[in-house]
């Protein structure tokens, strides 16, 4: 067997185990292994299946899904599309007679949107906004569920409605965040005046209000234009741990067990849209927690 | 493709999901070794797989790797922005030379120069066969059905990448 013939063997590992140690016993062995050894540090980065899946779900799986559901309805649609045209015609002739005006259906899921005076709004993941473009010369007002950045352009009166509580301004920037028990407003320019039901304060540029709970707070924050989220970070100070976990589970869609965690301790930091193990790794080293990724769900607990 | 999958239809979202979960690391594997990061693997492979999806009723499960290997490749030979030269592999620190002397640092380093540039020297095909080989452990017959080649072929290629990367890297000292 000549030298080629025998690296090729190697290589395909064909070598029979006293060829093997002759072989690995050779000084070109050596070499040979010196190289493959530094090869391996050229290993490809780790490839994320799960964050890598629920992209391609949100772009192409989701999309085609009510194409194919159309197709299958066409049939159906033709028909009902008779009675449509017809209640349109009915409800606009009893509209008239009412002249009461319909609200737009939801916007929701991490878009952005332009309102009918070229405001601008972007919407954050499991969030929504809904508003009347027939009103809308008469009053700016816009309802949001969920968290929200504004751009307001200059004008009359412009309301941000939630369940906690309202927002007033003329023309400026600023964030709202409306989550269960939980209520942020960030002011970036101009002045926002918040309503709730404890209080009426009026922001200026770079201060935050917030009620978690009940209760209120009021600080600044450092030099920032835009809300962080809008980068693909969602940034907390100081808010109790199950609150961050609620926002991890909406940006990511996925479930997270906190087992024995405390989820009242405060946490500080943030962490990233893009890859869902760093921002695991981002909340959870701080907190000396361990965390887990199962098929479908994340397990949150304290280190052992 | 395993049995599990057989006489089923990509169009239904759990087989799709399945085939995504089996098949996208070795996809994204053979196009990081075959075209280097900077040609954007990541997003070559969710291009295939929405290809794969767009042509679900076409395609029997058993047939999906090679449509998804011929397609990003095609995918990745018709981008436009398609860096032709430069391949950037990150070069991870060589770990547990605590104790060694500056020289030998030093050499190493250049070590691993020579074998960074001589890695983005090779075709890309010599490229990809002997990396899936050397660093992830694929098989030849593995290898063999991914490329679409014989399983000789990639025996030819291997070696003739070790033979080639020998020449560039192991300069004998004087």
């Amino acid at each position: 067997m000549n030298n080629e013939d025998k690296i090729k063997k190697w290589l395909a590992g064909e070598l029979s185990e006293s060829e093997t140690s002759d072989f690995e016993s050779t000084e070109e062995f050596a070499k040979i292994d010196k190289l493959m050894k530094a090869v391996n540090t050229f290993k490809a980065p780790g490839y994320d299946v799960l964050n890598e899946y629920s992209k391609l779900s949100d772009n192409v799986l989701h999309s085609k899904r009510t194409i194919s559901l159309f197709e299958r309805m066409k049939p159906v649609l033709k028909i009902a599309a008779i009675f449509i045209v017809a209640l349109t015609i009915g409800y606009f002739s009893f509209n008239q007679i009412n002249s009461t005006s319909e609200n737009q259906g939801w916007i929701a899921e991490q878009s952005e949107v332009y309102l009918p005076d070229s405001s601008f709004v972007a919407i954050n993941s499991g969030s929504k906004i809904k508003f009347s473009e027939k009103k809308w010369s008469k009053e700016r007002n816009v309802e949001l569920n969920g968290e929200a950045f504004f751009k307001v352009k200059k004008g009359s009166q412009f309301n941000v409605i939630t369940e906690q509580g309202m927002v007033t301004v003329l023309g400026t920037e600023f964030d709202v965040k409306a989550r269960e028990n939980y209520y942020e407003v960030t002011c970036y320019s101009g002045l926002v005046r918040v309503k709730t039901e404890q209080s009426e304060v009026v922001l200026k540029p770079k201060s935050v209000y917030r009620v978690i709970e009940g209760t209120e707070q009021q600080y600044t924050i450092s030099d920032k234009a835009t809300p962080s989220w809008l980068q693909g970070e969602s940034n907390f100070k100081s808010v109790p741990f199950s609150f961050v976990i609620k926002e991890l589970e909406r940006q990511y869609q996925i479930k997270v067990e906190t087992g024995n965690t405390d989820i009242n301790q405060l946490f500080s930091g943030s962490f990233s849209h893009n890859n869902l193990s760093i921002a695991l790794e981002s909340i959870t080293i701080p907190l000396n927690l361990y965390y887990e990724i199962n098929e479908n769900k994340i397990v949150i607990g304290l280190e052992e | 493709m395993s049995d599990h999958l057989k006489n089923k239809n990509i169009c239904k979202e759990e087989v799709f999901s399945r085939i995504f979960t089996t098949l996208s690391t070795d996809l994204f594997n053979f196009l990081y070794y075959k075209y280097g990061e900077n040609n954007n693997p990541q997003d070559i492979v969710q291009a295939a797989f929405e290809k794969l999806w767009n042509n679900c009723k076409d395609v029997v499960p058993e047939k999906a790797k090679s449509f998804l290997f011929t397609v990003a490749n095609n995918e990745m030979l018709n981008s436009l922005s398609r860096k032709k030269t430069v391949l950037n592999y990150s070069l991870q620190k060589p770990k547990d030379y605590t104790n060694e002397t500056p020289e030998y640092l030093l050499e190493e380093k250049e070590y691993h120069n020579r074998l960074k540039q001589a890695i983005e020297e090779l075709t890309e095909e010599q490229r990809v066969t002997f990396l899936l080989n050397r660093i992830e452990g694929k098989k030849h017959q593995e290898i063999a059905e991914m490329l679409g080649i014989s399983r000789k072929a990639v025996e030819k290629r291997i070696y003739t990448a070790l033979k080639i990367l020998r020449e560039k890297v192991e300069i004998d000292k004087i």
